[in-house]
């Protein structure tokens, strides 16, 4: 208390004398290194960590809600958070918040035999504010839902979270689930019909705080969940700072290059976003203006204008009812180069589509994409999707594989394919553009293995 | 990672009086009560553990990258000279020339077989690396996509650094389902044994538990990331 009340009235001399406190500042430095610039840099430093404990939060949340954890999940929420998932509305407080997932989860804390209940969390856009004591992110959601003998479905959904650091800690402030679709597993996401009223039973029985934020309709009708962000490729970053104290920018260097990884990492995650819901004027952004983009076997198209073009052979512009696009941005390994300016990525995808009146489709492949940081911040160079495999959601694998798309004859591509190969049930092997992380030897794959088409090489 | 610094008022004039942007104030007084090497030395520190966090990610990433073409020499060695393998009830498989035997007598032919998917999905990696920067843990999971079925293993996994290169220690990796093309409401795969197919391991399974539809809750390394509470270890 008199510690307190000491401090209190040192604060409030110093307030009034702001020009000695600075020149303190610098006296007590050494060599060019004040405590001021070192303040700037903790505090960068602070939403790295930040960006970093907000992703395990989020997490954390998805491996409690998987085994029906509800304490805590809940002792995950700020005091006064909310959620919101599907048409349910508003739980209020983080008490309301156990009750609510409690019931949605059949009542008990932990499973019952036979339940599934997996929410992958997947493909995390965060941003921590300035301040370092807030934050948003964007989340994927793949659920596999049901009770063993009874019943089996696929669910799928957009997060938009938001977080608040309070004593060092950080805790999910505000957690709204836009769910795009539970599809039974035997018919899939293809088949589902208009909903108009998805409630869950528990939102009736167990009823909300707030009517739902959003009113809108899963899947088959068009919808996008808003974004917290704007789009990277259309604004301008901030400049770095720099230091004056070769060891100052030595640690400015190290955490640029780590803010250098999380951009890339948000950027080719909104990407994805973006291209779930065929915003073609949203993704050409994204690309520098010479960029290649690569899909399949469709050829390569050079530079923003022609990009955008090709990005119609994956559909009309915006989302159309009962068409399925989404593409998955998945399990990244990022190098930045040393110099910070350019940078490269591998990516997993996982495609679930659908067109009206078919049965819908499932997509693997992998991405090896190309990054340059221009004057406005980090853009695509190069993207290219190894689409290695597709099949019909009813026939799967085995029956019912599907051939990668080839050049377009309407739109034809600037380049023949840089990479010519059968996807599954052939095999090909994407390169990787990084050596093998313990050996420190390229990785040397043969790209294509003989198979039933070529017996052998 | 949680810091707790006592927070001085003194610190926030200081803040506010140079104009700069006043920080999160419990990183910021700390920071007045160290010397500036401390303060270097601290945040030096932190940038280290971002970036061997980002390190082990991209390390177990790359394995289920391996994974997915069949690429056993290349699995066997991400691991260190004494790191342990041990998928579903198989059992524990002790270095790298092991785990090499086990991918290739148990798992089939190395590199991929036209007509084989064997996609496993290195999804939501909790990851934290440990004060003295040469230790960490991974919980994460698969997500399988075969052309069997699907599947959704666990993993607890411990890395080591050496000689400056993360490796993995131990990669453990419980079943949580596993499923044919017919679907979860339908089938469920039983956990392996160590008997289940050759060779045999060098160690008995660390744990035994029943796969879905049993629940079985994999203990987790980290404390709850809010309260700090260590999850209480249940029986399978």
């Amino acid at each position: 208390m008199v510690n307190h009340l000491v401090a209190a009235i040192a604060g409030i001399l110093l307030l009034l004398a702001p020009t000695l406190v600075c020149v303190r500042a610098v006296a007590f430095g050494q060599g060019n290194v004040s405590h001021v610039e070192l303040d700037q840099l903790a505090l960068e430093v602070a939403g790295l960590e930040g960006a970093r404990a907000i992703k395990n939060l989020q997490r954390a949340y998805g491996y409690y809600t998987d085994v029906a954890l509800w304490n805590e999940v809940a002792g995950l929420f700020a005091e006064d958070a909310t959620i919101e998932l599907g048409s349910d509305g508003v739980y209020a407080g983080n008490t309301r918040i156990r009750e609510y997932l409690t019931q949605l989860g059949g009542g008990q804390v932990g499973l019952k035999w036979g339940q599934i209940a997996e929410h992958l969390q997947l493909q995390p856009v965060i941003h921590v504010a300035a301040d370092g004591r807030t934050a948003t992110g964007r989340w994927r959601d793949l659920a596999m839902l049901g009770q063993y003998k009874a019943s089996a479905a696929w669910g799928e959904g957009i997060y938009e979270n938001t977080y608040v650091k309070r004593n060092g800690v950080w805790l999910i402030q505000s957690l709204h689930l836009y769910t795009n679709y539970i599809a039974p597993y035997e018919s899939g996401w293809a088949r589902l019909q208009p909903q108009s009223d998805w409630r869950s039973a528990v939102s009736k029985s167990f009823p909300p705080d707030r009517p739902p934020t959003k009113a809108y309709s899963t899947f088959p009708e068009p919808f996008v969940p808003p974004f917290h962000y704007a789009n990277p490729g259309k604004a301008p970053a901030p400049a770095a700072t720099t230091g004056s104290d070769p060891r100052i920018q030595a640690l400015r260097r190290q955490a640029q290059l780590l803010r250098d990884h999380d951009e890339i990492e948000n950027l080719q995650g909104i990407y994805g976003y973006y291209f779930d819901k065929n915003l073609w004027d949203e993704v050409a952004p994204l690309f520098t203006a010479n960029a290649t983009f690569e899909d399949g076997q469709r050829g390569v198209y050079v530079g923003r204008s022609r990009i955008r073009k090709a990005l119609q052979l994956f559909g009309p512009n915006g989302p159309q009812r009962g068409r399925l696009n989404n593409y998955f941005q998945l399990q990244p390994v990022i190098h930045v180069a040393d110099d910070g300016r350019t940078a490269k990525g591998r990516w997993q995808g996982i495609l679930q589509l659908a067109e009206p009146n078919t049965a819908g489709a499932w997509g693997v492949g992998v991405y090896e994409n190309e990054y340059v940081k221009e004057r406005g911040g980090w853009r695509i160079s190069k993207l290219h999707f190894f689409l290695t495999g597709q099949a019909d959601y009813d026939l799967m694998w085995t029956k019912g594989p599907i051939p990668a798309p080839t050049p377009s004859a309407v739109l034809p591509p600037d380049r023949p394919p840089t990479a010519v190969y059968r996807s599954f049930p052939g095999v090909y092997m994407p390169p990787f553009h990084y050596v093998h992380p313990v050996t420190g030897k390229p990785i040397s794959v043969d790209p294509q293995p003989g198979d039933s088409v070529v017996r052998s090489k | 990672m949680r810091y707790s610094y006592p927070i001085t008022a003194l610190a926030a004039a200081l803040m506010l009086a140079c104009g700069a942007t006043f920080a999160d104030a419990a990183s910021t007084s700390a920071s007045h009560e160290a010397s500036i090497d401390e303060r270097i030395t601290d945040l030096s520190q932190r940038l280290q553990r971002l970036q061997d966090a980002n390190e082990v990610e991209a390390l177990q990433r790359t394995y289920g990258y391996f994974v997915d073409k069949g690429m056993w020499t290349e699995i066997s060695q991400l691991f260190a000279a004494d790191g342990t393998y041990e998928i579903g009830g198989r059992g524990v498989f002790i270095g790298p020339p092991r785990v090499l035997e086990y991918l290739r007598v148990g798992l089939g032919a190395e590199h991929p077989v036209e007509g084989r998917l064997i996609n496993h999905m290195q999804f939501q990696p909790f990851v934290t690396v440990a004060p003295d920067g040469l230790h960490a843990k991974i919980r994460m999971r698969a997500f399988v996509i075969s052309n069997a079925g699907w599947g959704i293993p666990m993993y607890e996994n411990e890395y080591v650094k050496q000689d400056g290169v993360w490796q993995i220690a131990k990669l453990w990796g419980p079943f949580r389902m596993y499923t044919s093309a017919e679907g979860w409401a339908k089938t469920a795969v039983p956990n392996t044994r160590p008997d289940s197919f050759p060779p045999p391991p060098d160690r008995l399974p660390s744990v035994v538990y029943l796969t879905y539809p049993s629940p079985y809750i994999v203990p987790f390394h980290f404390p709850h990331p809010v309260t700090g509470a260590l999850f209480q270890k249940t029986e399978p």
